[in-house]
């Protein structure tokens, strides 16, 4: 039918089919501003676009519904005010205030939420918060915890510039700092995203965002067994369906064998996975690639491929796998093992460290605590889903245009399983709509890659939102168990974790996830007295396979699993032995200038060298939250604890302190580059991947404190392996450590040349100037007698004049060291005792983080891992049945939370300055997942007794506790 | 797949179409629960049947089925359970969209809103035919219902109070356990609850007296699913009863 509407008060008519929903008709039409969350039911609302005024998912109406109708898009709304001779209406006031707020990360949901925010003030210009809320309730955002969005919404829609000031002046978060910072001229500032504007746009920013000609769309027929060999694929019936390009099964491809972890070479653990099998290990496994015109076609051709399974028996119970008479998932002889693992055994990493005398340490304590505790498998949940495009370029090279976080790892990994070099495979990393490890993984890259190689088009493939929670990768689940000796006076003298990890069908991250849990929760409490020279550490595990879809890499990588156990433990120590639980916790706290347990037993799969620790801000980050969160005055106040009217309502706080690390030592490495251009700008070449975080701003804020100029000067542009230098991708909290060290070494080196040149231009018969007399400042290199010259004039002199040659650096950084990160998170909840009902009331987190580098950027990555880190805590668990079948398939079941049902959230910052760094940095981006599960049933416990062992803390296990209390 | 679309100007024409039986055709309001089905199938979108309206007619709110719950919360903004119901049920852009006959439809046991309109005793008002039913008698029979093809209004009593209250794991997650309390001057009481199953159910419906514990704990005696014990449910849905209960009073 022809579809009659107005887009942007534009009157546009479009054929379309029936079929189509609006979102793929916008799209087509190159409104690339509405997303795709992968469904077709509105569960995420990143296709949002208004519709009469009003927001609706355009994924879940059917174009035809919009016949006659108007909508709005994103496209619509503003534009960069700055369009050369162009006047232009500049953006709008909404955009503005996300821009300057700190509201946008990845910006996949930004047009959703502008839109929404918009549609709100053209009916009510001055919302109250909650009716904010409400109005984009309908926008989920994995990244932000809402705090931001909603206060640049608020900003907007405020006439007083006095109200906007003081609305603004909440933007930027408490810092707690000794550190002399003024000496910065951008670093420690708010400045705004280098990706802000575009993002606000809705730009064709993101993999998808982009039509070939002849592009065809992929699909994989996925397993609907957990365990079977493939007896036959019958695919004839597939292949003849008019459309169909390309259909691939096992039969087709070469059998490589190889990991789909993004991690460095070589891979620290098991090869035991490839493109296709004949074997399937999981529901939701591949058994089949189809390329096709459309993905109707493609999804019909799925439906007529026949499989004939013999099914095996499945191995759903980790307890189980390493029985003898479990079936042994991997028995293919290609299979390749790393340190430990042991196919027969079903094991696919163990891990065994001792630290001290463990032993005698046991010996020596007055009393010992044993505790078993259990964590859910979870899902990253990013709300732009796996998403890749392929095509052979015109020098007939692969090029890969993908959403991950490891361009340079894809690559490599990718070459052989395509049998491709290197050197004829590149990788182009548009934004990316969020990851959290998720995209760690080289998952759907070489779908696409081969169904191009195969048909020589250009393919995209995209998972559903189903796919991603039955086909992607999650938190691994772990059963853990504590052990831990205490002297009367609270004094830990031994502490045990051993670990019982699934990582499902296949050891992707198996070692390194589980190793982090020990590695970084079993770390932080050395004990006291002498104990803080020889403390006695163990850790043991066992990761082991089954038949459940695979684990892999998660924000948190491991540790989040390790806090829950120690932060539990902790906490029923204190309270059985009637201990302080702060108290107890800083007694037995690593400080200052102590060697990190772990250091000389674990690195990863690699050698461990001795690391010490150079600054740890935990004791301040404890005052700060404790403050913050009231604990004085609630703690252990009965008449708080109770609510008038309201007899089956508890309070409760509780706390939690945690540790993470900052990059892998010896091994993580980052490079930059830097050129001048004519007019005294830079670009920036970085391979490293700005999932959302904010790293091209804080990488771009380095740059220009070295070079002397504005941040706007700086044009940061991440990542393409043709193009930009190495740097081992987005996870391990590196980025601003790691590839911000490169940034600032190559910096340097530019600056190194411009300050040769300007001491020449500027030196004179009476006065000859050297380098180390120049500094760069405010777009100028200033010699100490104050002769000036701009960086534009250096340019042209050095581009154009004389002596010409590019003003350039290039620089790589590999850390030694891998500094923690240190935090107190604190909870505060109210509990239904009736029901077990449970409602967090407010998230405090203050963290030590070095230097924050951007205080708006960091505070948003707190504040967004806080809620990521509220749902581990509180409704998020992937559960399967007894034939391997998800529980959780929509983002409905797996509830995330949404931005009306938030509790209050606080990100302040302790500053210390790393010295390893230099600009003194930390990680920030995965310690708010560590400590919230725990602090959040420390104040269960806190409210009304209930002594939770697992997460997530739902009603129901928060009412089985308290009968058995 | 979608195979036609139709957009009736009237209601009759609404009705002659969703009569046909090849390909089967399906009323289109929202279009929300739309990409459930695989199967081939027309769709005749009922937005320009006049049927979104709230009118109160005597001593009944007659709700048109193409209301949406957005225009539901508007319209119930000082019922502070009827507008938390739907909060939960579904987010704004959801509630923009979805109407009120397509939940009915659509939506099963684990739903608030539908916990809320069986113990208001919603009736439905179906074409052809203007067969009305209520809620209750229609629920357990709705996958077998043939004897009408739209529905085209949704009655409820004004004279009655509800509460309503839902245990998840966060606020706006999906119950695990929900219970609605209605109640009418005349002293009629009616007592639902949801969170679990195909369809809510009503564990009371008269005047208070008698062993109401004994009554809630029966009807939900085989409750268990995956997401909640049936002990469990017993235990905390009684205490919602009891709560909400003493709350009217």
């Amino acid at each position: 039918m022809i579809l009659h509407l107005w887009i942007n008060k534009t009157p546009t008519a479009t054929e379309i089919n029936v079929n189509e929903n609006l979102l793929t008709v916008l799209r087509r039409l190159g409104f690339f501003g509405a997303k795709s969350g992968g469904c077709k039911s509105g569960e995420c609302g990143a296709c949002t676009v208004l519709f009469d005024g009003k927001p609706i998912n355009s994924c879940s109406m059917l174009a035809a519904q919009a016949d006659g109708h108007k909508v709005e898009t994103i496209e619509g709304i503003g534009e960069r005010p700055d369009q050369g001779w162009k006047k232009s209406v500049g953006l709008d006031p909404i955009q503005q205030a996300f821009i300057e707020s700190g509201a946008i990360q990845c910006g996949y949901c930004t047009p959703a939420m502008v839109l929404a925010g918009k549609s709100l003030l053209a009916s009510n210009p001055d919302p109250e918060e909650s009716e904010i809320r409400d109005a984009i309730s309908g926008v989920l955002c994995r990244c932000t915890g809402y705090k931001k969005p909603v206060s640049a919404i608020k900003a907007a829609s405020m006439e007083s510039q006095d109200s906007k000031v003081i609305e603004k002046a909440t933007w930027s978060p408490e810092i707690q700092s000794d550190i002399e910072l003024n000496r910065f001229s951008t670093v420690g500032k708010n400045e705004i995203k280098v990706d802000a504007i575009k993002l606000v746009q809705g730009k064709p920013a993101f993999t998808a965002d982009i039509d070939l000609q002849g592009m065809l769309v992929a699909k994989v027929l996925l397993s609907t067994v957990a365990h079977a060999r493939i007896k036959s694929i019958n695919i004839k019936k597939a292949k003849e369906l008019a459309g169909v390009h390309s259909v691939l099964t096992w039969k087709d491809l070469p059998r490589v064998v190889y990991s789909t972890a993004g991690q460095s070479d070589p891979i620290p653990g098991p090869l035991d996975t490839f493109s296709l099998d004949n074997k399937v290990r999981f529901v939701g496994d591949r058994v089949a690639f189809v390329a096709a015109e459309t993905e109707e076609i493609a999804q019909q051709a799925i439906d007529l491929i026949e499989v004939e399974y013999e099914e095996l028996p499945a191995v759903l119970d980790s307890t189980k796998s390493m029985l003898q008479e479990t079936p042994k998932i991997h028995d293919e002889p290609e299979y390749i093992n790393f340190a430990n693992s042991n196919p027969i055994k079903n094991l696919a990493a163990e891990i065994r460290i001792d630290i001290g005398d463990v032993d005698s340490g046991f010996k020596e304590a007055d009393k010992i605590f044993e505790n078993e505790f259990e964590v859910p498998k979870v899902q990253q949940a990013h709300i732009e889903p796996h998403v890749v495009i392929t095509y052979w370029d015109e020098n007939d090279r692969l090029v890969i245009r993908s959403s991950t976080q490891v361009p340079f790892h894809a690559r490599r990994i990718l070459s052989p399983v395509l049998n491709l070099t290197i050197k004829r495979i590149r990788v182009i990393k548009p934004r990316i709509g969020g990851g959290f490890g998720g995209k760690q993984e080289i998952l759907v890259e070489d779908v696409a890659a081969h169904l191009t190689i195969a048909t020589g088009r250009p393919v995209r493939f995209e998972y559903t939102r189903e796919e991603e929670f039955i086909a992607s990768r999650s938190r691994h689940p772990m059963k853990l168990w504590m052990k831990t000796g205490v002297m009367a006076d609270g004094t830990i003298t031994a502490n045990e974790m051993r670990v019982l990890t699934d990582t499902g069908a296949y050891g992707c991250h198996a070692l390194t996830v589980t190793g982090n849990t020990g590695h970084k929760a079993m770390a932080l409490y050395v004990g006291d007295g002498k104990y803080r020279k020889a403390p006695n550490i163990r850790f043991y595990a066992d990761v082991v396979y089954t038949n459940h879809p695979p684990a892999g890499a998660y924000r948190g990588y491991g540790v989040p699993q390790g806090y829950w156990a120690v932060e539990r433990q902790m906490e029923l120590i204190a309270n059985e032995l009637g201990l302080d639980p702060i108290e107890f916790r800083l007694k037995n706290a690593l400080r200052s200038g102590e060697l990190h347990p772990f250091s000389t037993a674990w690195s990863e799969g690699r050698e461990p060298k001795p690391e010490i620790i150079h600054t740890v801000g935990l004791e301040k980050c404890v005052e700060m939250g404790k403050k913050a969160i009231g604990w004085k005055e609630k703690a252990l106040n009965v008449n708080w604890k109770n609510i008038p009217g309201k007899p089956h309502l508890r309070k409760g706080v509780g706390v939690a302190m945690v540790m993470q690390g900052t990059a892998i030592p010896y091994l993580d490495m980052g490079a930059a580059s830097i050129k001048m251009n004519d007019d005294g700008s830079f670009n920036l070449l970085i391979g490293a991947t700005d999932l959302g975080t904010g790293s091209d701003t804080v990488l771009g804020q380095m740059a220009a404190e070295v070079l002397g100029v504005p941040l706007d000067d700086i044009l940061v542009y991440s990542s393409d392996t043709d193009f930009t230098p190495f740097d081992k991708g987005a996870y391990a909290s590196s980025t601003t450590y790691i590839s911000g060290g490169a940034v600032t070494k190559a910096a340097e080196e530019a600056a190194a040349m411009i300050k040769i040149r300007a001491a020449a231009l500027l030196s004179s018969a009476e006065e000859i100037l050297s380098p180390v007399d120049i500094v760069l400042k405010d777009k100028y290199a200033i010699a100490k007698n104050r002769k000036r010259i701009s960086l534009k004039d250096i340019a042209l002199e050095t581009l154009h004049h004389n002596d010409q040659e590019q003003i350039m650096g290039i620089a790589s950084f590999m850390s030694k060291s891998s500094p923690p990160p240190f935090a107190a998170q604190f909870a505060e909840v109210t509990v239904d005792i009736e029901t077990g009902k449970l409602i967090v009331d407010k998230l405090v987190m203050a963290v030590d983080s070095g230097v924050i580098v951007n205080p708006l950027t960091a505070s948003g990555q707190i504040e967004g891992g806080m809620v990521q880190a509220l749902g581990y805590a509180v409704c998020e668990e992937m559960l399967y049945d007894q034939k391997g079948v998800a529980r959780e398939k929509d983002l409905k079941d797996y509830h995330i939370f949404r931005v009306d049902e938030m509790p209050e959230i606080e990100a302040m910052f302790v500053e210390s300055f790393e010295p390893t760094h230099p600009f003194g940095v930390k990680a920030v981006a995965e310690i708010p997942l560590d400590g919230v599960a725990p602090a959040v049933a420390n104040a269960i416990q806190n409210a009304c007794g209930a002594k939770l062992n697992q997460i997530p803390a739902t009603p129901e296990r928060i009412w089985r506790s308290l009968k058995s209390v | 797949m979608i195979l036609e679309y139709f957009r009736p100007a009237t209601l009759s024409e609404a009705v002659e179409l969703l009569q046909r039986n090849e390909p089967i055709t399906i009323p289109l309001g929202g279009g929300l629960t739309l990409a459930k089905r695989s199967d081939d199938i027309a769709v005749v979108d009922l937005q320009s049947i006049g049927l979104n309206y709230i009118k109160i007619i005597e001593t009944l709110t007659v709700i048109g089925a193409t209301t949406t719950l957005e225009e539901m919360i508007v319209f119930y903004q000082d019922n502070r359970s009827v507008v938390e119901a739907i909060k939960i049920q579904c987010s704004k852009n959801q509630r923009v969209m979805g109407t009120i006959a397509g939940l009915i439809v659509s939506e099963n046991g684990r739903s608030p809103l539908l916990t809320v309109m069986l113990a208001l005793n919603a009736q439905i008002v179906w074409l052809p035919g203007e067969i009305c039913i209520s809620l209750e008698d229609w629920l357990p029979k709705r996958h077998d219902w043939k004897k009408a093809a739209l529905i085209s209004e949704i009655k409820v009593d004004n004279d009655v109070q509800v509460v309503f209250e839902s245990v998840g794991r966060s606020p706006y997650d999906q119950p695990t356990i929900c219970c609605a309390v209605a109640k009418w001057k005349t002293g009629r009481t009616r007592i639902t609850f949801g969170g679990f199953g195909d369809n809510p159910v009503t564990a009371f419906d008269g005047d208070v007296n008698g062993d109401l514990i004994t009554m809630i704990k029966n009807v939900l005696a085989d409750s268990s699913d995956q997401w909640a014990s049936s002990v469990y449910r017993q235990d905390a849905g009684t205490n919602l009863a009891m709560r909400l209960l003493k709350e009217l009073k």
